[in-house]
């Protein structure tokens, strides 16, 4: 157990410095200037060279690249050219914003998919089968900015029940914000709870024809405590790794969403900076997303351990 | 639902999304870039078949020309996506040891980066535009592809035939590509096709964000993002385009699931 | 006296592609308290299907017709809930593959005692119940091994916990459903000799269903054997091996080495019965008359005029063959 976590560890350290070498690289090495597509295609030398001096790309790589992870390690991120703050106070401000917009969109999706998927399974071809493979299909295939648009478009636009977007942030009590992020938290569980639907149906169907289901069910249990005490949980390990594969998806997502609530988040803050081509601002939070995604993986990877026991003892 | 039906309905649809992509550069009801402020956001059936937006144009015309951009897109960067990424899964699955184990390692670095996130970051280096667009989605595509390789390789080179070939003195490099690749192309096929769907979507994102193709170019992503404005006033103009993409990817994804039972039986029906 | 099990007239179908197929057919035959009966034949016989419907866990799409008494009660057509009260209670089961038929996620002894928790037992009662289930059992180091994962036990452990699991309930009548098939030989004989000790300690009638008739002839008093879904002959376990009235029988036996029906001891190698010339007919195509005429050294054309009728003998057997008089078998 110590020594498959070791590992993992070693293993999540070495992804990480990857990740940030190739963000470095991009942004640093492929054929073009940040100072240059900063200032545009009309700026004068002198004004490149010393905007160039500013963003320390006057420097050998390989010292801008330590100097830039080394400051990622302790917290410094550096001062944002546009917002005149330092890098790291924004992205913690945002996270106070998308952390629980993604909290609540997996919550939900959760919410939606497992009793469905499980239903759909444990009645196979019935009405609840074949309305989780028509809400699967449709959630997978519908774009979360435009189920977005949808819901603006019905329970604000016409209803006038809930705000069409913005944040006031979290001192306005919780449930207030709560009630702020609930739309854009649906329009991204939609999508995934189309996924996690499909994948938890597929993998308690497999579960049910376990023989450990029949030796269940021959000691004297009725269909629903089989059900729930021996195939729900062997079926959960396949869908928390897709729940973790998913979190990619659900990081790029939360940057559309959050720029059609216009809720001042880490994706939305990766936009503006994009295009205010303020770059040191887009370099970190790449960084600090693509990040959240591995260590996410990470935990899953944890959490299938715990699920299962035969990975543990891999000693 | 039942195999023919998926196949029938997910073929129909993307035989109806591939002949509007095909047919919009030459015809379309009206031209879908034409400025008409005078006709500006009339409803469906109004003006034109879905209405116009807020410059005039015709919102049906745009959809087809849109179609196109998309399929080119999505098609041009799932080629990529495919063509690396079966690459390097044969080269990790013959390879083995060290080799293997580097590249399953980078494709994990690869995998942390959402394609929206890794198209800001492209698009800062090298500005926004098709190739961007494209370079996006296929480096999110190179490790879906290359660990489907990977696994399903692995499989096929256990098998009796790879070894008497092997023993009969052949390369690595021609085994790979002479049994193992004529194996594996139906699951990479199915995998393409699913994956065109995703590639849809993800272009979608990318032009709602600016990211895209630049305007004037019609494109669905950024039909939706210009009726935020007019979400009110002229709701069509935010209905259509996402009725279009989810269509188009629903077809895609129901005929790659179809193709994926023809291409395995014994798997059990994805549904 | 009724007995503790009689089956009359049962047949269960199977809907395939080709419709409903009659998989089993005819079926009778009576069960005592405490008596040990053996089901052989080979596989695609329909000898588990028959078991998984004596204990109501026939898959969906297969049904069962005519009569199953268990004390006197109603088996067929049973609904769910009324049979989860009967099974592990008063009919347990164990099945062939010890590797998949625990729950990998679950602790042995929590797999042990979970009837007993679920109808009210607290944590520790639940505990100690296990515990001496695993004794019973015959599992060395119980103690140790109750938190185990199924994983970490071995082929013979795991049936061990598994009929551990069976007894939990006490059942008045245990089915085995090939429990040593996919055991060694050394094995094969361990869990034999223990669920005859079991039988006998614990008062309980047993099913054994196999393929293999030195399994039967271990452990059954009584023997059936089946062939393309029907009974072909019924008897005392000694004589229909010794001297068997049916020719499937007698091929089976054939097939086995000839020391097989007085030795208790079976220093043989393990066989398959596939030696017999042909294979079994689908059930799509039965023949019109016996359905062993097909493969059967001694068919005649009078053998396809009709299925033949099941006769009963006075010395407590019975046959299904035109062939078998009556003073063939020995008074």
């Amino acid at each position: 157990m110590v020594a498959a976590m070791v590992k993992r560890l070693a293993s999540l350290a070495a992804t990480l410095a990857a990740v940030s070498m190739v963000i470095f690289l991009v942004m640093n090495v492929l054929p073009g200037d940040p100072a240059a597509v900063a200032l545009g295609t009309s700026a004068q030398e002198d004004t490149l060279a010393a905007l160039r001096h500013e963003m320390g790309l006057d420097q050998p790589l390989p010292v801008r690249y330590v100097h830039w992870v080394g400051g990622a390690i302790t917290g410094d991120f550096g001062t944002s050219a546009t917002y005149g703050v330092p890098v790291r106070g924004l992205i913690a401000d945002r996270l106070a914003v998308t952390l629980p917009l993604a909290g609540m969109a997996i919550l939900l999706s959760m919410l939606l998919a497992l009793p469905l998927g499980i239903l759909a399974a444990s009645r196979q071809n019935g009405a609840a089968d074949w309305i989780a493979t028509i809400f699967s299909q449709l959630g997978v295939a519908t774009p979360n900015f435009w189920i977005g648009l949808l819901l603006i478009l019905v329970f604000s636009t016409a209803l006038g029940w809930m705000p069409s977007g913005g944040f006031s942030g979290w001192n306005d009590g919780m449930i207030n914000g709560i009630k702020q992020l609930f739309l854009p938290a649906v329009a991204l569980a939609l999508p995934q709870a189309g996924v996690l639907t499909r994948v938890t149906r597929a993998a308690v169907l497999d579960v049910l024809s376990e023989d450990f289901v029949r030796t269940a069910r021959a000691k004297g249990l009725n269909r629903r405590q089989a059900l729930f005490r021996h195939v729900v949980p062997n079926a959960l390990a396949p869908v928390v790794t897709i729940l973790g594969l998913q979190f990619s998806f659900l990081v790029a997502g939360a940057v559309l969403v959050e720029n059609v609530f216009t809720l001042p988040g880490l994706g939305r803050l990766a936009y503006q900076a994009f295009t205010q081509r303020d770059f040191l601002v887009v370099q970190n939070v790449v960084l600090f997303i693509a990040a959240l995604v591995v260590v996410v993986n990470f935990l899953v990877d944890l959490l299938y351990l715990f699920l299962d026991p035969r990975l543990r003892s891999s000693r | 639902m039942p195999r023919h039906g998926k196949l029938l309905l997910g073929g129909a649809i993307t035989a109806l999304f591939l002949l509007t992509a095909l047919i919009a550069p030459f015809w379309t009801p009206a031209a879908p870039t034409r400025i008409a402020i005078a006709e500006r956001l009339k409803p469906p059936l109004v003006a034109g078949l879905l209405g116009t937006d807020q410059l005039g144009r015709d919102v049906l015309s745009q959809l087809m020309a849109g179609a196109t951009n998309s399929l080119s897109i999505a098609i041009a960067s799932v080629l990529l996506g495919a063509a690396v990424g079966t690459a390097i899964g044969l080269l990790a699955a013959t390879r083995r040891g060290v080799v293997d184990e580097l590249l399953m390692r980078a494709m994990d670095v690869v995998f942390a980066f959402p394609p929206i996130v890794s198209a800001m970051m492209l698009a800062a280096a090298l500005g926004t535009g098709r190739m961007t667009a494209i370079a996006a989605i296929a480096t999110f595509m190179v490790p879906v592809f290359s660990r489907l390789t990977r696994s399903a390789a692995r499989r096929i080179l256990t098998h009796d035939y790879v070894l008497a070939a092997r023993a009969a003195g052949k390369g690595s490099r021609r085994i790979a590509l002479e049994h193992v690749l004529p194996n594996i192309a139906g699951d990479i096929v199915v995998q393409a096709t699913i994956q065109l769907g995703l590639a849809i979507l993800t272009e979608a994102g990318l032009s709602f964000l600016g990211l895209g193709l630049a305007p004037p170019a019609p494109s669905w992503g950024r039909m939706l993002a210009d009726s935020v404005t007019y979400i009110g006033a002229a709701p069509w103009l935010a209905i259509a385009p996402g009725v279009t993409i989810a269509f188009s990817v629903l077809g895609l994804n129901l005929l790659g699931d179809a193709l994926s039972d023809l291409v395995d039986p014994r798997r059990r029906q994805g549904r | 006296m009724t007995p503790l099990l009689s089956v009359r007239d049962l047949s269960i179908t199977v809907s395939t592609p080709e419709g409903e197929l009659p998989i089993v057919s005819d079926m009778t035959f009576d069960l005592a308290e405490g008596e040990t009966l053996g089901i052989v034949g080979e596989s695609g016989s329909g000898k588990s299907l028959l078991a998984l419907a004596l204990i109501g866990l026939l898959a969906p799409g297969a049904r069962a017709f005519g009569s199953i008494r268990f004390r006197g009660e109603e088996l067929v057509g049973l609904d769910d809930a009324a049979f989860c009260g009967l099974r592990g209670r008063k009919i347990a089961m164990i099945f062939q593959e010890p590797m998949t038929a625990l729950n990998p996620t679950m602790r042995i002894g929590d797999q042990i005692g979970e009837m007993l928790r679920l109808k009210g037992s607290g944590r520790r009662e639940a505990r100690e119940a296990a515990l001496s289930l695993l004794d019973r059992v015959r599992l060395a180091h119980a103690r140790q091994r109750i938190d185990a994962y199924p994983h970490e036990l071995s082929g013979g452990q795991r049936q061990r916990v598994l009929i551990a699991i069976a007894l939990a309930g006490g059942p008045d009548l245990l089915i085995a459903d090939e429990p040593t098939t996919a055991l060694d030989v050394t094995l094969e004989a361990e869990i034999l000799t223990l669920l005859s000790e079991l039988v006998r300690e614990e008062r309980m009638a047993l099913i054994m269903v196999s393929h293999d008739l030195g399994v039967i002839a271990r452990a059954t008093a009584r023997t059936m054997v089946m062939y393309a879904g029907a009974r072909l002959e019924e008897g005392p376990t000694a004589m229909v091996l010794g001297r068997p009235l049916n020719p499937y029988t007698e091929a089976l036996l054939a097939a086995s080495p000839a020391s097989l029906p007085e030795g208790k001891r079976l220093e043989r190698p393990r066989q398959r019965l596939a030696v017999i010339p042909g294979a079994v007919p689908a059930f799509s195509t039965l023949p019109p008359g016996c359905r062993f005429a097909g493969r059967c050294s001694r068919h005649q054309p009078d053998c396809d005029a009709g299925e033949p009728p099941w006769r009963d003998f006075p010395d407590g057997r019975g046959v299904r063959c035109i062939h078998t008089r009556a003073n063939e078998a020995p008074a």
